[in-house]
């Protein structure tokens, strides 16, 4: 039999002022924990074995995906305490080996130049000092988060779903520094350089490029904090680009450059790489050919459960708070709903603070299961245009923009 | 202490307590609109400091597990990047792997010579902790 669905509390309580009162509902409810950290996590598919690792500067028990250039992943447990994610166990991901390890703030110099009336070169003191400050939440998103996933699987960074973060952004609007130079008419792009480098002199240079509409919404901006304190080197110290909405790729690190172009960009990492089929989800079937490959650009929805994991056990017939986290990608985040019956019955969680329409957003339900027996329990969100996480994953050859429902197979007892 | 104490502090406690705390904040932060606090946030907001940095990437090893080919693996690979995110790559194919190796070397111009293409796809396809079901490959899983 089914569980009656007025057993699930969809109530929309409001959080009592958030992430302390959070803590204390954990507290007073029966907790589902996850096992101690460990040196080892195993990452739920084939080759899976990671190790946590703190050898890297500023972080502390992160995965190891590869060392150089790093790419390291948020170990999901992170998620479950709290919508903010921390730096030190904020997801890393370069691209080319040759990362400054060593920066001087007096020197460096964030430089403006091309289709612009007046080329500048500002220094930090001139950010912090000569314009308004801009601050906003948001997700951060490796295109490729959750690849590992993939089914076939496909080549490339074998992240599970922690190739992501939220955090708050403190610095500047980049409409307000190009407004400083001088944007001419006719102006079409800017193009975004960081001081990250290749190894061989082949190796294009990692440059991505904004629509200069885009550039100018008031949205995007350079940020040169991070939760509040300067970002760590590997989070792009000590400037990065914030484009709130959009995959991580357009999100230059240490970023020290900015060209307006009068053309299109036709540079290699935003022409030709980062690219994903030009329809809905991005979701071809594997050996697809002759598809319409476009630059991935905005997010879609998604949530997951972050105290509840694969194969866990949970009391028959005790009240068990269930919660996680969401996010509407590039629109608001409208709801979040939840099924104890593989999708069947869907019921609306109640939702945290919310902290802006591009952050991770709390959702909680509380659950009472009668019958002992296997559950599948699924989550999915809405955005505020009505789109919603699919039921089926979509699959593309790059292993980008997976948002399929989350479920996880619990045992009751 | 009396009841009567106990009653006063009880009423007046809390009050007594915030207003210590405004009376903190107001004489750190001047009272203004918050149209002004809008034209100037820094000037109210903490101030971010930055400080010189100078860090320690770990290096990431430079040494595939042994066996035919890896000679070719070592002497390409390993300068853009480390063995960790290879090994670490699901069982891909032996033409999977080939059409890796052109990308790296047509894109990001790895010095591999076309004739040692095959032969390092075949490596790669075919190297220990590959399979599903075995342990991490043979490689230190701490540092690649």
């Amino acid at each position: 039999m089914d569980i009656d669905q007025s057993e699930i509390s969809g109530q929309r309580r409001s959080f009592l002022g958030g992430l302390a009162a959070l803590g204390m509902a954990a507290l007073a409810q029966p907790l589902i924990g996850y096992a101690a950290e460990s040196d080892i996590i195993d990452l739920p598919f084939d080759n899976g074995k990671r190790t946590l690792t703190s050898a890297f500067p500023q972080k502390s028990q992160v995965i190891l995906q590869r060392t150089r250039p790093p790419l390291i992943e948020t170990p999901f447990d992170v998620f479950d305490r709290g919508v903010f994610t921390p730096n030190d166990r904020f997801y890393v991901r370069w691209h080319l080996p040759n990362i400054p390890t060593s920066i001087d703030p007096a020197s460096f110099r964030l430089d403006i130049h091309g289709y612009v009336q007046k080329p500048v070169s500002l220094t930090l003191q001139d950010l912090v000092k000569e314009f308004p400050r801009f601050e906003i939440a948001a997700v951060n998103q490796c295109s490729g988060n959750s690849r590992g996933f993939f089914n076939p699987r496909v080549p490339g960074g074998q992240w599970a779903n922690g190739a992501m973060g939220n955090a708050r952004w403190t610095g500047v609007r980049l409409k307000d520094l190009l407004n400083h130079a001088g944007v001419r008419s006719g102006a079409v792009q800017v193009r975004f350089d960081g001081l990250d480098n290749g190894v061989l002199a082949q190796t294009p240079k990692f440059k991505k490029s904004l629509a200069i509409d885009h550039a100018l919404d008031g949205e995007v901006m350079v940020a040169y904090a991070m939760n509040g304190e300067p970002l760590p080197l590997l989070n792009g110290y000590p400037l990065r680009l914030v484009v709130p909405g959009w995959y991580a790729t357009y999100w230059v690190k240490m970023v020290h450059d900015m060209e307006v172009l009068d053309k299109p960009d036709d540079n290699f990492w935003t022409s030709k790489a980062y690219l994903v089929p030009d329809n809905h989800f991005a979701n071809v079937h594997p050996g697809e050919q002759g598809i319409r490959q476009v630059p991935i650009s905005t997010m879609l929805p998604r949530s997951f459960f972050t105290n509840v994991h694969a194969g866990q056990t949970i009391h028959a017939g005790q009240p068990t708070l269930v919660r996680g986290i969401a996010f509407g990608g590039v629109n608001a985040l409208k709801k979040v709903q939840f099924s104890a019956d593989r999708g069947a019955h869907w019921s609306d969680a109640a939702l945290g603070r919310d902290y802006g329409k591009y952050s991770f957003r709390q959702w909680r339900t509380t659950v009472t299961f009668p019958q002992r027996g296997k559950r599948v329990l699924m989550v999915r969100a809405t955005d505020s245009t009505g789109q919603v996480q699919p039921n089926m994953p979509n699959w593309n050859g790059a292993g980008f923009m997976r948002n399929v429902v989350e479920s996880v197979d619990v045992q009751i007892a | 202490m009396s009841s009567n104490l106990k009653r006063i502090v009880a009423v007046w406690g809390a009050p007594v307590l915030v207003a210590a705390i405004a009376a903190v904040m107001c004489s750190r932060y001047p009272p203004e609109s918050f149209a002004q606090e809008a034209k100037h946030p820094a000037a109210v907001a903490p101030e971010v400091h930055f400080s010189p940095i100078s860090v320690t990437l770990p290096p990431g090893a430079t040494t595939f597990p042994p066996g035919p080919g890896s000679d070719i693996a070592n002497a390409n690979c390993v300068i853009c990047h480390s063995t960790g995110m290879v090994l670490r790559q699901p069982p891909l194919a032996v033409e999977e792997w080939k059409t890796e190796i052109l990308k790296m070397r047509n894109a990001f111009g790895a010095p591999i010579a076309l004739d040692q293409v095959d032969a390092l796809a075949k490596y790669l396809g075919t190297i220990d902790g590959r399979r599903s079901g075995t342990q991490p490959s043979g490689v230190d899983s701490e540092a690649n």
